[in-house]
């Protein structure tokens, strides 16, 4: 079934353009990466999707539904979720607090309970934390919940990001550079992590990624862009032989 | 049409005024991002300057000009060093803060000191008034002509200064981004500092050409000239000279006219245009739009 | 046991009773001149006004530098209603008078709500410093409009408006006031406030609202704000465009700052302190405008305050998180 559906693309800023009419398609259960030099308008990508960038032209499908144009949050209520290259946690607030926050759809009280302290805002102040605790359980950061996201190794701030987007309980998952950054270690952990969400939650993903054992090792298909096109699509062997890939990676080192 | 032509002889008179303000909030928030609440009342401080050394010093009309625009440009870097820069790192409501504070101790100081003292003085003549009928009933005065004739070289100097010297191209660079500036080995410390003096002395400029027009001098003088300026400088797009110079230009004629239809609601009509800039085109008329990353 | 009985609350409100009943016992045995009484519940007003900035500014990021225009639409609003339509006084029945203050007060706060919420649509779209210099735009029109308004006084203000002010309202007002921002803050709906201030961009990709929560942030604040100023107004029994213009909000801003944002006791502790204070410095009414600007900066530049608030509030905080793990 098709997830997502992108046709024909653009996104332009004062007529530079750094999108060029991309089409793909996305599965339920697929893992897909997003590959290409710096610049070649992957994030933009992304941020299209997910609500950031209002499209130039072109259209944006999730399931069905045209989402082009829609705030962040209403695309993200629609089920999809990100994380961000520089990642970008609430990093003055504790781990717990970030990722309650996320699960704020399902707190399920009015202002006028939190005002009067009913039942209704205890239960879902409890249900909160509850959900809050066993995310943090699942991501192994259960011991840590009330240190302060700032204060966190770089390799955990990436994986509270994560978990603080599945909160929001999502079908899709964008994965900005999980990796960039990251340890020989700290990759291999994560490449198990993206495997163990992604049975454990049912997702899809997409990914950026910028090393390549990342892609070519958990991917079963790869896109490649350029200059803010898509050049070439495939599984990982495919992309490895293509020229066109080749030449955008050597071009851009030899320049 | 008589009456119009007047009033626009009388804005422009004003908005050269305002542009020279402006341009100390535009160049002062182009680089450090701070809307320097004081800088309003630098124009009290030079007024006042001016209005000592003539009066008491007997000192020449020219050289208490210079002088006024000269304490005025330390005065500046002064608040500064003392209230802005120990604050850089830290959020920018903070720096604001002290920049009420400081205007307040401005006022509030001026007010106590006896030869300034609460109540109002009397800027003397200069030169004497002389009319220079145009057509009809249209006339301009000498005091006019002599007001925007030094406003406008003032700031074709600083015009010159920042396109084609080394301080202007560096407080260019800086204001484009103060990291990279200091990478290139550029003193940002001192672009700042050099920023608050030439603001500090174009608002000292500013109050003694206004008090040479309106010669009615108080320690509040200068609160309303400068959000009017402020006002003015975000019109034009603030961080841009050019848009504060138009931006205080245009507003000085829009204020006199709008004084001239209906005058309760003059200030109103200011913060009107304020808002609406801010909603409309936030960027002000010169200024670049900025793109947020996500 | 219900939260509301936690021995925490209980412990909070018996401190609160104890005060209360003791500044009111001075002040019925006579100990308290008006003119500390007076100072005091002008400490109090300024709490309310103080800690509805903090709503929007500390908690949700939005620098606001208009707080004085809705007190004042708040001011004007509920005087209209005491003075024109209800038209009670002191010497009105108990029974009419207090029920027909608390309708103006709320009146006041639900026009400057109804204000916010209408210029929060175009103005919060607005980050940082544009913001700031847009409320303060706002601000000073609201002064021009009252300036203007010749059945509410024009420029001679709006006189004669009935004393209904007294210690009992401004104490209970305080409360109820501290008490509703407190739990709205310290709910998720609060949280996601936080979450804008902390990083919009995420709080959105987080389906947060943002546009929702900036506003209804804003509607809270500014709703509070028009009630301090109605209580304000029928303390003085005056209300004057001159009281509400950007420099009485940048006062506000002053003891949101010398308090910590984002702490809800330090804005109360700020504002009452920032009130009296001044009140000692009395030795010379002229001196005291120079020195006042001086302590200001010194704070601002070297204030020990916040760090003191963080270190408390953390402990308080952990300790809230306890209560909350065990039982409740």
């Amino acid at each position: 079934m098709t997830l997502l559906e992108l046709q024909g693309l653009s996104k332009s800023f004062g007529g530079l353009a750094a999108v060029r009419s991309a089409s793909l398609e996305v599965n339920t259960g697929d893992l897909i990466g997003l590959i290409g030099p710096n610049g070649a308008g992957k994030t933009t990508v992304f941020n299209l999707i997910s609500g950031f960038y209002t499209p130039t032209s072109g259209s944006i499908r999730f399931r069905g539904e045209e989402i082009g144009g829609l705030k962040a949050h209403q695309v993200a209520n629609r089920g999809v979720a990100r994380t961000f290259q520089n990642i970008r946690l609430f990093r003055e607030l504790t781990i717990l607090e970030n990722v309650r926050i996320a699960h704020h759809p399902y707190a399920a009280y009015s202002l006028a309970d939190s005002i009067l302290h009913s039942r209704r805002y205890r239960d879902g102040e409890r249900r909160l934390r509850a959900e809050a605790l066993e995310y943090l359980a699942t991501f192994g950061l259960q011991g840590r919940a009330e240190t302060l996201a700032k204060n966190l190794p770089y390799g955990e701030q990436r994986r509270l990001e994560i978990a603080r987007a599945l909160s929001t309980r999502p079908s899709l998952l964008l994965l900005d550079e999980p990796a960039a950054g990251m340890n020989p270690q700290e990759t291999v952990a994560l490449m198990q992590l993206i495997e163990f969400i992604r049975e454990r939650f049912e997702l899809t993903i997409v990914l950026i990624e910028h090393q390549m054992r990342v892609v070519m090792g958990i991917c079963q298909h790869i896109l490649v862009m350029d200059f803010g096109e898509i050049i070439a699509r495939g599984d990982p062997q495919e992309i490895q032989r293509n020229p066109r890939v080749i030449e955008a990676y050597l071009g851009q080192q030899a320049g | 049409m008589e009456q119009l032509l007047s009033q626009i002889i009388n804005g422009v008179q004003v908005g050269t005024i305002y542009a020279l303000i402006a341009l100390g909030y535009t160049m002062v928030y182009g680089i450090v991002k701070l809307i320097n609440f004081a800088h309003g009342d630098l124009i009290m401080v030079g007024s006042y300057v001016a209005y000592l050394s003539i009066v008491h010093y007997q000192v020449p009309f020219p050289a208490a000009f210079l002088l006024a625009m000269l304490v005025c440009g330390s005065l500046g870097v002064l608040m500064d060093r003392i209230a802005y820069k120990p604050l850089r790192a830290r959020p920018r409501l903070y720096a604001l803060i002290t920049a009420m504070g400081v205007s307040l101790f401005l006022e509030h100081g001026a007010r106590n000191l006896p030869f300034i003292g609460p109540s109002f003085r009397r800027f003397p003549d200069v030169f004497p008034t002389q009319n220079y009928v145009l057509t009809g009933s249209v006339t301009v005065t000498n005091i006019q002509l002599f007001n925007v004739a030094v406003a406008v070289a003032l700031m074709a100097l600083l015009q010159y200064v920042i396109k084609y010297t080394r301080v202007g191209m560096a407080m260019r660079a800086a204001s484009q981004d103060p990291d990279a500036a200091r990478l290139m080995g550029i003193n940002v410390d001192r672009v700042i500092a050099t920023t608050f003096a030439i603001g500090g002395m174009l608002a000292g400029a500013a109050g003694v050409l206004l008090a040479v027009a309106y010669p009615r001098l108080s320690p509040y003088m200068g609160i309303v000239p400068g959000l009017k300026a402020f006002v003015a400088a975000v019109f034009g797009g603030i961080g841009s000279i050019p848009g504060a110079m138009v931006g205080g230009l245009i507003m000085g004629v829009v204020e006199t006219l709008a004084t001239a239809v209906y005058s309760q609601v003059a200030e109103g009509v200011f913060f009107v245009i304020l808002i609406a800039v801010l909603l409309f085109r936030p960027a002000g008329l010169l200024g670049q739009p900025t793109v947020e990353k996500a | 046991m219900t939260t509301w009985l936690r021995r925490k609350n209980v412990r909070t409100a018996a401190l609160l009773l104890l005060a209360f009943a003791l500044l009111q016992g001075f002040n019925s045995a006579g100990l308290l001149t008006n003119y500390i009484l007076f100072v005091i519940m002008v400490g109090l007003i300024n709490a309310i006004l103080t800690v509805s900035l903090n709503v929007i500014t500390g908690f949700t990021g939005q620098f606001s530098i208009g707080h004085a225009g809705f007190m004042a639409i708040g001011a004007y609003t509920a005087g209209m209603c005491t003075k024109l339509v209800f038209q009670v006084g002191p010497d009105s029945p108990f029974w009419i008078r207090e029920p027909a203050f608390l309708v103006s007060l709320l009146a006041g706060g639900a026009a400057a709500g109804l204000i916010a919420f209408l210029i929060g649509i175009p103005a919060l779209r607005l980050r940082g410093d544009y913001l700031a210099i847009a409320t303060l735009g706002f601000n000073q029109v609201v002064v021009v409009v009252f300036n203007n308004l010749d059945f509410v006084g024009g420029p001679r203000g709006f006189t004669g408006l009935p004393k209904l002010t007294n210690f009992v309202w401004v104490a209970a007002v305080t409360a109820v006031s501290v008490w509703v921002m407190h739990n709205l803050i310290h709910s998720i709906h609060g949280s996601q406030c936080i979450a804008i201030r902390e990083d919009e961009l995420a709080a959105e990709s987080l389906r947060v609202d943002s546009t929702r929560y900036k506003s209804l942030a804003f509607v809270v604040s500014s709703f509070f704000a028009g009630i301090a100023g109605g209580l304000l107004a029928h303390l003085l029994q005056l209300a004057h465009p001159s009281q509400f213009t950007f420099l009485k909000s940048i006062d506000i801003l002053l003891m949101l700052v010398v308090g910590g944002m984002a702490s809800i006791p330090g804005s109360i502790v700020a504002a009452i302190t920032l009130t009296i204070l001044p009140e000692f410095l009395r030795f010379s009414q002229d001196l005291r405008l120079v020195i006042y600007p001086v302590i200001l900066i010194v704070f601002v530049l070297y204030n020990p305050v916040p760090r003191v608030q963080a270190l408390l509030q953390r402990r308080l905080l952990r300790r809230a998180a306890r209560a909350e793990g065990t039982g409740g």
